[in-house]
Protein backbone atom coordinates (compact mmCIF):
# COMPACT_ATOMS: atom_id res chain seq x y z
CA UNK A 1 0.00 0.00 0.00
CA UNK A 2 1.77 3.53 -1.33
CA UNK A 3 0.36 6.62 1.06
CA UNK A 4 2.00 9.44 -1.44
CA UNK A 5 0.67 12.55 0.81
CA UNK A 6 2.59 15.56 -0.43
CA UNK A 7 4.56 15.73 2.02
CA UNK A 8 5.27 11.90 3.49
CA UNK A 9 5.91 14.66 6.46
CA UNK A 10 3.65 16.22 7.78
CA UNK A 11 3.33 20.07 8.85
CA UNK A 12 3.78 19.36 12.80
CA UNK A 13 3.58 22.60 14.38
CA UNK A 14 6.90 23.90 15.90
CA UNK A 15 6.22 26.55 18.39
CA UNK A 16 3.66 27.07 21.35
CA UNK A 17 0.52 28.51 21.08
CA UNK A 18 1.84 32.12 22.26
CA UNK A 19 1.36 33.55 18.29
CA UNK A 20 4.91 33.70 16.46
CA UNK A 21 5.54 36.10 13.75
CA UNK A 22 7.71 37.14 11.16
CA UNK A 23 8.31 39.54 8.62
CA UNK A 24 6.45 42.63 7.49
CA UNK A 25 2.70 41.34 7.73
CA UNK A 26 -0.38 43.33 9.44
CA UNK A 27 -0.08 41.12 12.43
CA UNK A 28 3.84 41.89 12.79
CA UNK A 29 2.78 45.58 12.85
CA UNK A 30 0.36 45.00 15.71
CA UNK A 31 -2.86 43.54 14.37
CA UNK A 32 -4.99 42.09 16.48
CA UNK A 33 -6.21 38.34 15.23
CA UNK A 34 -9.76 38.05 15.17
CA UNK A 35 -12.13 34.94 15.23
CA UNK A 36 -15.70 34.91 12.23
CA UNK A 37 -17.51 31.97 12.40
CA UNK A 38 -20.81 31.03 10.28
CA UNK A 39 -22.33 28.08 8.57
CA UNK A 40 -21.61 26.47 5.01
CA UNK A 41 -21.72 23.36 3.15
CA UNK A 42 -24.16 21.72 5.92
CA UNK A 43 -21.30 22.41 8.48
CA UNK A 44 -19.41 24.83 10.38
CA UNK A 45 -17.00 27.47 9.60
CA UNK A 46 -14.39 29.20 11.52
CA UNK A 47 -12.40 31.46 10.71
CA UNK A 48 -9.18 32.79 12.00
CA UNK A 49 -7.52 35.72 10.32
CA UNK A 50 -4.46 37.27 12.11
CA UNK A 51 -5.56 41.59 11.39
CA UNK A 52 -9.11 41.93 12.41
CA UNK A 53 -9.33 44.97 10.16
CA UNK A 54 -9.73 43.07 7.18
CA UNK A 55 -11.79 39.53 9.06
CA UNK A 56 -14.76 41.31 7.14
CA UNK A 57 -13.64 41.13 3.97
CA UNK A 58 -11.48 37.58 4.78
CA UNK A 59 -15.35 36.57 5.80
CA UNK A 60 -17.30 37.69 3.26
CA UNK A 61 -14.61 36.32 0.73
CA UNK A 62 -14.47 32.92 2.52
CA UNK A 63 -18.69 32.59 2.36
CA UNK A 64 -18.21 33.28 -1.26
CA UNK A 65 -15.49 30.87 -1.72
CA UNK A 66 -17.87 28.30 -0.01
CA UNK A 67 -20.78 29.06 -2.14
CA UNK A 68 -18.78 28.69 -5.45
CA UNK A 69 -17.77 25.23 -3.96
CA UNK A 70 -21.22 24.49 -2.63
CA UNK A 71 -22.96 25.10 -6.15
CA UNK A 72 -20.25 22.70 -7.85
CA UNK A 73 -19.29 20.12 -5.77
CA UNK A 74 -23.04 19.29 -3.65
CA UNK A 75 -24.73 16.33 -4.36
CA UNK A 76 -27.91 17.78 -2.94
CA UNK A 77 -28.08 20.53 -5.02
CA UNK A 78 -30.03 19.46 -8.28
CA UNK A 79 -27.97 21.53 -10.26
CA UNK A 80 -24.95 21.12 -9.09
CA UNK A 81 -21.94 20.31 -11.57
CA UNK A 82 -21.34 17.41 -9.83
CA UNK A 83 -25.10 15.83 -9.75
CA UNK A 84 -24.71 16.60 -13.38
CA UNK A 85 -21.70 14.86 -14.01
CA UNK A 86 -23.66 11.36 -11.69
CA UNK A 87 -26.49 12.07 -13.87
CA UNK A 88 -24.71 11.42 -16.89
CA UNK A 89 -24.70 8.30 -17.32
CA UNK A 90 -20.88 7.96 -18.36
CA UNK A 91 -20.47 10.58 -21.03
CA UNK A 92 -18.61 13.70 -20.52
CA UNK A 93 -19.70 17.03 -19.12
CA UNK A 94 -18.14 20.44 -18.71
CA UNK A 95 -18.10 21.59 -15.04
CA UNK A 96 -16.74 24.03 -12.95
CA UNK A 97 -13.01 24.05 -12.48
CA UNK A 98 -13.56 24.17 -8.75
CA UNK A 99 -15.02 20.69 -9.19
CA UNK A 100 -12.47 18.78 -11.14
CA UNK A 101 -9.81 19.93 -8.30
CA UNK A 102 -12.42 18.38 -5.69
CA UNK A 103 -12.67 15.33 -8.01
CA UNK A 104 -8.50 15.63 -8.50
CA UNK A 105 -8.27 15.50 -4.83
CA UNK A 106 -10.58 13.04 -3.59
CA UNK A 107 -8.89 10.27 -6.49
CA UNK A 108 -5.61 11.39 -5.05
CA UNK A 109 -6.65 10.60 -1.81
CA UNK A 110 -8.50 6.62 -3.59
CA UNK A 111 -4.76 5.91 -5.06
CA UNK A 112 -2.87 7.20 -2.28
CA UNK A 113 -4.69 5.02 0.27
CA UNK A 114 -5.12 2.27 -1.70
CA UNK A 115 -9.38 3.07 -2.47
CA UNK A 116 -9.60 2.77 1.81
CA UNK A 117 -11.03 6.62 0.85
CA UNK A 118 -13.18 5.59 -1.87
CA UNK A 119 -15.09 8.83 -3.67
CA UNK A 120 -17.41 6.78 -6.00
CA UNK A 121 -19.76 5.71 -3.00
CA UNK A 122 -22.35 8.01 -3.52
CA UNK A 123 -25.00 5.32 -4.65
CA UNK A 124 -24.49 3.43 -2.08
CA UNK A 125 -24.53 6.85 0.47
CA UNK A 126 -28.20 7.29 -0.79
CA UNK A 127 -29.27 3.69 -0.79
CA UNK A 128 -28.34 4.01 3.06
CA UNK A 129 -30.27 6.61 3.18
CA UNK A 130 -28.33 9.50 3.28
CA UNK A 131 -30.31 10.86 0.52
CA UNK A 132 -30.24 14.45 1.43
CA UNK A 133 -28.94 17.14 3.72
CA UNK A 134 -28.56 15.55 7.25
CA UNK A 135 -30.60 18.19 8.64
CA UNK A 136 -33.27 17.00 6.17
CA UNK A 137 -32.58 13.51 7.59
CA UNK A 138 -33.68 13.72 10.58
CA UNK A 139 -31.95 10.81 12.39
CA UNK A 140 -34.18 8.22 10.29
CA UNK A 141 -33.78 6.81 6.66
CA UNK A 142 -35.56 4.55 4.11
CA UNK A 143 -33.54 0.45 4.15
CA UNK A 144 -33.09 0.75 0.46
CA UNK A 145 -31.94 -2.01 -1.54
CA UNK A 146 -28.25 -1.45 -1.23
CA UNK A 147 -26.31 -1.51 -4.51
CA UNK A 148 -23.25 -3.99 -5.70
CA UNK A 149 -19.99 -2.72 -5.13
CA UNK A 150 -17.52 -1.85 -7.14
CA UNK A 151 -14.06 -2.58 -6.90
CA UNK A 152 -11.63 0.22 -7.21
CA UNK A 153 -13.95 2.05 -9.28
CA UNK A 154 -12.25 5.35 -8.49
CA UNK A 155 -10.16 4.42 -11.08
CA UNK A 156 -11.95 4.37 -13.86
CA UNK A 157 -13.47 8.27 -13.31
CA UNK A 158 -11.93 10.46 -15.96
CA UNK A 159 -11.07 13.95 -16.27
CA UNK A 160 -9.88 16.29 -19.99
CA UNK A 161 -9.09 19.47 -19.17
CA UNK A 162 -12.71 20.53 -17.17
CA UNK A 163 -14.85 17.83 -18.29
CA UNK A 164 -15.08 14.97 -16.11
CA UNK A 165 -16.96 11.45 -17.12
CA UNK A 166 -18.39 9.06 -14.02
CA UNK A 167 -18.54 5.52 -14.97
CA UNK A 168 -21.99 4.32 -15.43
CA UNK A 169 -23.55 3.04 -12.34
CA UNK A 170 -20.85 4.99 -10.33
CA UNK A 171 -21.74 8.53 -8.34
CA UNK A 172 -19.20 10.48 -6.97
CA UNK A 173 -19.97 11.86 -3.22
CA UNK A 174 -16.97 14.26 -2.20
CA UNK A 175 -18.07 14.09 1.49
CA UNK A 176 -14.62 12.89 2.47
CA UNK A 177 -12.20 15.06 1.50
CA UNK A 178 -14.68 18.00 -0.15
CA UNK A 179 -15.06 19.99 2.43
CA UNK A 180 -11.00 19.52 3.17
CA UNK A 181 -10.59 20.54 -0.32
CA UNK A 182 -13.14 24.32 0.39
CA UNK A 183 -10.72 24.74 3.73
CA UNK A 184 -7.23 24.93 1.23
CA UNK A 185 -9.46 26.73 -1.24
CA UNK A 186 -10.55 29.62 1.18
CA UNK A 187 -6.93 29.50 3.02
CA UNK A 188 -4.92 30.00 -0.57
CA UNK A 189 -7.61 31.88 -1.34
CA UNK A 190 -7.41 34.76 1.56
CA UNK A 191 -3.68 34.85 1.18
CA UNK A 192 -3.25 35.91 -2.62
CA UNK A 193 -6.09 38.35 -2.58
CA UNK A 194 -5.77 39.88 0.88
CA UNK A 195 -1.99 39.15 2.12
CA UNK A 196 -2.99 37.82 5.13
CA UNK A 197 -2.61 35.04 7.63
CA UNK A 198 -5.61 33.13 8.10
CA UNK A 199 -6.61 29.59 9.55
CA UNK A 200 -10.32 28.19 8.76
CA UNK A 201 -11.88 25.16 9.62
CA UNK A 202 -14.71 23.77 7.63
CA UNK A 203 -16.49 21.29 9.99
CA UNK A 204 -13.27 20.79 11.23
CA UNK A 205 -10.95 20.37 8.01
CA UNK A 206 -8.78 22.88 8.53
CA UNK A 207 -5.73 24.89 6.85
CA UNK A 208 -3.38 27.47 8.26
CA UNK A 209 -1.70 29.71 5.84
CA UNK A 210 0.03 32.86 5.78
CA UNK A 211 1.70 35.19 3.29
CA UNK A 212 5.25 34.26 2.35
CA UNK A 213 7.87 35.23 5.36
CA UNK A 214 5.03 35.52 7.69
CA UNK A 215 4.15 32.80 10.38
CA UNK A 216 1.29 32.90 12.97
CA UNK A 217 0.58 29.94 15.21
CA UNK A 218 -3.32 29.22 15.47
CA UNK A 219 -4.85 27.07 18.74
CA UNK A 220 -6.81 24.29 17.69
CA UNK A 221 -9.34 22.72 19.89
CA UNK A 222 -9.70 19.05 18.57
CA UNK A 223 -12.93 17.07 19.46
CA UNK A 224 -14.30 14.37 18.88
CA UNK A 225 -17.92 16.43 17.93
CA UNK A 226 -19.15 19.41 18.44
CA UNK A 227 -21.12 18.10 21.58
CA UNK A 228 -18.09 16.85 23.15
CA UNK A 229 -16.01 20.55 22.64
CA UNK A 230 -18.74 22.34 24.11
CA UNK A 231 -19.08 20.31 26.97
CA UNK A 232 -15.57 20.52 27.26
CA UNK A 233 -15.44 15.81 27.11
CA UNK A 234 -12.06 15.08 28.59
CA UNK A 235 -11.00 13.83 25.09
CA UNK A 236 -10.81 17.58 23.98
CA UNK A 237 -7.43 19.04 23.90
CA UNK A 238 -5.70 22.39 22.83
CA UNK A 239 -2.89 21.90 19.91
CA UNK A 240 -1.14 23.80 17.72
CA UNK A 241 -1.17 24.55 14.03
CA UNK A 242 0.75 27.05 12.11
CA UNK A 243 0.89 25.91 8.56
CA UNK A 244 -1.06 23.40 6.68
CA UNK A 245 -3.51 21.20 7.02
CA UNK A 246 -5.11 19.52 10.40
CA UNK A 247 -8.18 17.12 10.36
CA UNK A 248 -10.94 15.25 12.46
CA UNK A 249 -12.91 12.43 11.36
CA UNK A 250 -15.35 10.86 13.30
CA UNK A 251 -17.81 8.43 13.90
CA UNK A 252 -19.75 10.33 16.55
CA UNK A 253 -21.48 12.94 14.04
CA UNK A 254 -24.20 11.95 11.33
CA UNK A 255 -25.84 9.01 12.45
CA UNK A 256 -29.01 7.44 11.38
CA UNK A 257 -30.90 4.81 11.91
CA UNK A 258 -31.52 2.31 8.51
CA UNK A 259 -33.45 -0.43 9.75
CA UNK A 260 -33.33 -0.80 13.03
CA UNK A 261 -29.42 -0.25 13.04
CA UNK A 262 -27.16 2.29 13.49
CA UNK A 263 -25.11 4.17 10.57
CA UNK A 264 -22.72 6.91 10.50
CA UNK A 265 -20.87 8.56 7.90
CA UNK A 266 -18.04 7.20 7.06
CA UNK A 267 -18.86 3.98 5.23
CA UNK A 268 -16.04 1.14 4.21
CA UNK A 269 -15.67 0.61 0.62
CA UNK A 270 -14.05 -2.91 1.47
CA UNK A 271 -17.62 -3.73 2.98
CA UNK A 272 -20.26 -1.45 2.10
CA UNK A 273 -21.40 -1.05 5.64
CA UNK A 274 -20.57 1.83 7.85
CA UNK A 275 -16.72 1.18 9.24
CA UNK A 276 -16.47 -0.33 12.41
CA UNK A 277 -14.33 1.18 14.51
CA UNK A 278 -12.60 1.32 17.64
CA UNK A 279 -11.63 5.10 17.03
CA UNK A 280 -14.49 7.98 18.33
CA UNK A 281 -12.39 10.38 16.20
CA UNK A 282 -9.43 10.34 14.35
CA UNK A 283 -7.32 13.78 14.34
CA UNK A 284 -3.88 14.05 12.17
CA UNK A 285 -1.40 16.91 10.49
CA UNK A 286 -1.07 16.75 6.87
CA UNK A 287 0.60 19.18 3.90
CA UNK A 288 -3.24 20.52 3.21
CA UNK A 289 -6.07 19.99 4.89
CA UNK A 290 -6.70 17.58 2.11
CA UNK A 291 -4.36 15.23 3.03
CA UNK A 292 -4.90 15.31 6.69
CA UNK A 293 -8.39 14.39 5.95
CA UNK A 294 -6.93 11.57 3.94
CA UNK A 295 -5.14 9.93 6.80
CA UNK A 296 -8.04 10.38 9.27
CA UNK A 297 -10.68 8.90 7.12
CA UNK A 298 -8.53 6.01 5.87
CA UNK A 299 -7.45 5.52 10.11
CA UNK A 300 -11.30 5.28 10.87
CA UNK A 301 -11.87 2.90 8.10
CA UNK A 302 -8.96 0.55 8.89
CA UNK A 303 -10.05 0.36 12.48
CA UNK A 304 -7.58 -1.48 14.54
CA UNK A 305 -4.72 -1.37 12.14
CA UNK A 306 -4.78 2.06 12.29
CA UNK A 307 -1.53 2.99 14.49
CA UNK A 308 0.49 1.13 12.60
CA UNK A 309 -0.75 2.62 9.41
CA UNK A 310 -0.25 5.95 10.39
CA UNK A 311 2.93 5.22 11.68
CA UNK A 312 4.16 3.45 8.92
CA UNK A 313 2.92 6.55 7.13
CA UNK A 314 4.33 9.35 9.09
CA UNK A 315 1.51 10.76 9.45
CA UNK A 316 1.48 12.69 13.21
CA UNK A 317 -1.81 11.54 14.02
CA UNK A 318 -3.89 10.89 18.08
CA UNK A 319 -6.71 8.30 17.93
CA UNK A 320 -9.59 8.91 20.51
CA UNK A 321 -10.59 5.19 21.50
CA UNK A 322 -14.42 4.87 22.49
CA UNK A 323 -13.23 3.82 25.88
CA UNK A 324 -11.92 7.57 25.99
CA UNK A 325 -8.44 6.11 26.16
CA UNK A 326 -5.63 8.25 23.77
CA UNK A 327 -3.63 6.84 20.76
CA UNK A 328 -0.73 8.52 19.43
CA UNK A 329 1.82 7.72 16.97
CA UNK A 330 5.23 9.17 17.29
CA UNK A 331 5.63 11.87 15.54
CA UNK A 332 3.01 13.34 16.65
CA UNK A 333 3.66 16.74 19.05
CA UNK A 334 2.67 15.58 22.23
CA UNK A 335 4.74 18.29 23.62
CA UNK A 336 2.26 21.38 22.47
CA UNK A 337 -0.65 19.37 23.32
CA UNK A 338 -2.70 20.46 26.20
CA UNK A 339 -6.34 20.07 28.06
CA UNK A 340 -8.13 22.76 26.78
CA UNK A 341 -8.67 26.07 29.17
CA UNK B 1 6.79 -48.65 -39.42
CA UNK B 2 8.04 -45.91 -42.23
CA UNK B 3 4.66 -45.36 -43.10
CA UNK B 4 3.70 -44.74 -39.56
CA UNK B 5 6.55 -42.32 -39.15
CA UNK B 6 5.29 -40.52 -42.43
CA UNK B 7 1.78 -40.34 -41.00
CA UNK B 8 2.78 -38.88 -37.66
CA UNK B 9 4.94 -36.33 -38.94
CA UNK B 10 2.25 -35.37 -41.24
CA UNK B 11 0.06 -34.69 -38.59
CA UNK B 12 2.89 -32.92 -36.26
CA UNK B 13 3.19 -30.91 -39.19
CA UNK B 14 -0.25 -30.25 -39.72
CA UNK B 15 -0.69 -29.84 -36.68
CA UNK B 16 2.08 -26.66 -36.71
CA UNK B 17 0.75 -25.43 -39.35
CA UNK B 18 -3.08 -25.15 -37.61
CA UNK B 19 -1.25 -23.56 -34.39
CA UNK B 20 0.81 -21.12 -36.28
CA UNK B 21 -2.42 -20.38 -38.40
CA UNK B 22 -4.20 -19.78 -34.92
CA UNK B 23 -1.32 -17.62 -34.05
CA UNK B 24 -1.16 -15.69 -36.56
CA UNK B 25 -5.25 -15.16 -36.63
CA UNK B 26 -4.65 -13.99 -33.08
CA UNK B 27 -1.98 -11.79 -33.46
CA UNK B 28 -4.39 -9.96 -36.13
CA UNK B 29 -7.56 -9.82 -33.75
CA UNK B 30 -5.26 -8.32 -31.57
CA UNK B 31 -4.17 -5.83 -33.63
CA UNK B 32 -7.71 -4.91 -34.82
CA UNK B 33 -8.62 -5.11 -31.20
CA UNK B 34 -5.75 -2.63 -30.91
CA UNK B 35 -7.18 -0.32 -33.74
CA UNK B 36 -10.93 -0.33 -32.34
CA UNK B 37 -9.65 0.99 -28.73
CA UNK B 38 -7.59 3.44 -30.53
CA UNK B 39 -10.79 4.59 -32.43
CA UNK B 40 -13.13 4.43 -29.61
CA UNK B 41 -10.10 6.00 -27.30
CA UNK B 42 -9.97 9.01 -30.06
CA UNK B 43 -13.87 8.88 -30.50
CA UNK B 44 -13.83 9.60 -26.47
CA UNK B 45 -11.00 12.24 -27.02
CA UNK B 46 -13.06 14.15 -29.79
CA UNK B 47 -16.48 13.65 -27.14
CA UNK B 48 -14.27 15.11 -24.58
CA UNK B 49 -12.96 18.12 -26.53
CA UNK B 50 -15.51 18.63 -29.37
CA UNK B 51 -19.07 16.72 -28.74
CA UNK B 52 -19.25 18.57 -25.08
CA UNK B 53 -19.60 22.20 -25.11
CA UNK B 54 -17.49 24.08 -22.07
CA UNK B 55 -19.85 25.95 -19.62
CA UNK B 56 -18.37 29.31 -18.62
CA UNK B 57 -18.19 29.60 -14.56
CA UNK B 58 -17.64 32.57 -13.00
CA UNK B 59 -15.86 32.37 -9.67
CA UNK B 60 -13.86 34.11 -6.90
CA UNK B 61 -11.50 31.34 -6.81
CA UNK B 62 -8.38 31.82 -9.22
CA UNK B 63 -6.79 29.29 -11.59
CA UNK B 64 -3.31 29.11 -9.27
CA UNK B 65 -5.53 28.74 -6.41
CA UNK B 66 -7.55 25.94 -7.35
CA UNK B 67 -4.75 24.06 -9.21
CA UNK B 68 -2.05 24.29 -6.22
CA UNK B 69 -5.18 23.19 -4.14
CA UNK B 70 -5.79 19.98 -5.83
CA UNK B 71 -2.24 19.37 -6.03
CA UNK B 72 -1.98 19.21 -2.19
CA UNK B 73 0.76 22.09 -2.38
CA UNK B 74 0.88 26.08 -1.74
CA UNK B 75 0.81 28.97 -4.08
CA UNK B 76 4.60 29.28 -5.18
CA UNK B 77 5.12 32.84 -3.82
CA UNK B 78 8.41 33.55 -5.54
CA UNK B 79 6.97 34.38 -9.12
CA UNK B 80 4.51 36.45 -8.32
CA UNK B 81 3.86 38.97 -11.41
CA UNK B 82 4.62 42.32 -11.19
CA UNK B 83 2.18 43.77 -13.49
CA UNK B 84 -1.21 44.40 -14.66
CA UNK B 85 -4.27 42.67 -12.82
CA UNK B 86 -2.76 39.98 -10.77
CA UNK B 87 -0.57 42.54 -8.85
CA UNK B 88 -3.50 45.35 -7.90
CA UNK B 89 -5.41 42.55 -7.00
CA UNK B 90 -2.87 42.08 -3.69
CA UNK B 91 -2.67 45.52 -2.78
CA UNK B 92 -4.86 45.48 -0.36
CA UNK B 93 -5.44 46.39 3.42
CA UNK B 94 -2.82 44.32 4.79
CA UNK B 95 -0.06 45.44 2.26
CA UNK B 96 2.79 46.88 3.91
CA UNK B 97 2.85 50.45 4.36
CA UNK B 98 5.91 52.19 3.45
CA UNK B 99 4.58 56.59 3.52
CA UNK B 100 2.33 57.38 5.99
CA UNK B 101 -1.73 57.46 5.54
CA UNK B 102 -3.83 60.34 6.66
CA UNK B 103 -5.10 58.93 9.81
CA UNK B 104 -9.18 58.03 10.26
CA UNK B 105 -9.20 55.90 12.55
CA UNK B 106 -7.97 57.36 15.91
CA UNK B 107 -4.63 54.85 16.15
CA UNK B 108 -1.61 56.55 17.81
CA UNK B 109 0.70 58.21 15.47
CA UNK B 110 4.06 56.24 16.88
CA UNK B 111 3.26 52.26 17.77
CA UNK B 112 3.29 52.39 21.28
CA UNK B 113 5.98 49.49 23.18
CA UNK B 114 3.58 47.04 23.34
CA UNK B 115 1.19 45.30 25.71
CA UNK B 116 1.36 41.45 24.69
CA UNK B 117 -0.72 40.68 22.24
CA UNK B 118 -3.98 38.61 22.67
CA UNK B 119 -3.48 35.22 21.48
CA UNK B 120 -5.95 34.02 18.93
CA UNK B 121 -8.59 32.34 19.36
CA UNK B 122 -9.31 28.96 19.06
CA UNK B 123 -10.91 27.19 15.85
CA UNK B 124 -12.54 23.95 16.46
CA UNK B 125 -11.10 20.69 14.20
CA UNK B 126 -14.24 17.79 15.20
CA UNK B 127 -15.82 15.41 13.39
CA UNK B 128 -19.06 16.98 11.88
Amino acid sequence: MTLALHPATPAVPVSTHTPQEAGDTAYHRGAQPALRTWRALGTYVHLGVADATVADDAAALAAAVLDDVDAACSRFRPDSDLVRANQAGGQWVSVNPILVGAIRVALRAADSTDGLVDPTLGELMVAAGYDRTFAQLGGRADANALPTLVSRGWADVRIEGTQVQVPTGLALDLGATGKAFAADLVALTLVEQLDVAVVVSVGGDIRAHAPEGAEVTWPVDVAADLRAWSDNDPGVCRVSLTAGGLATSSVTARRWVRAGSTWHHVLDPRTGRPAQTPWLAVTAYGACAADANTATTAAIVLGESAPDWLAEHDVAARLLAADGSVHRTPTWPIQLEEPRT
Amino acid sequence: MTALHVLTGMIAAATVASTGAITGLAATDTAQQQALKAQAKAAAAQQAGAGVVDRAYRTVVSESVTTAAASGGSLTPSPKPTTSAKASKTTTVAKPVTTPKPVVAPKPAAPKPAAPKPAPAPVVSSGS
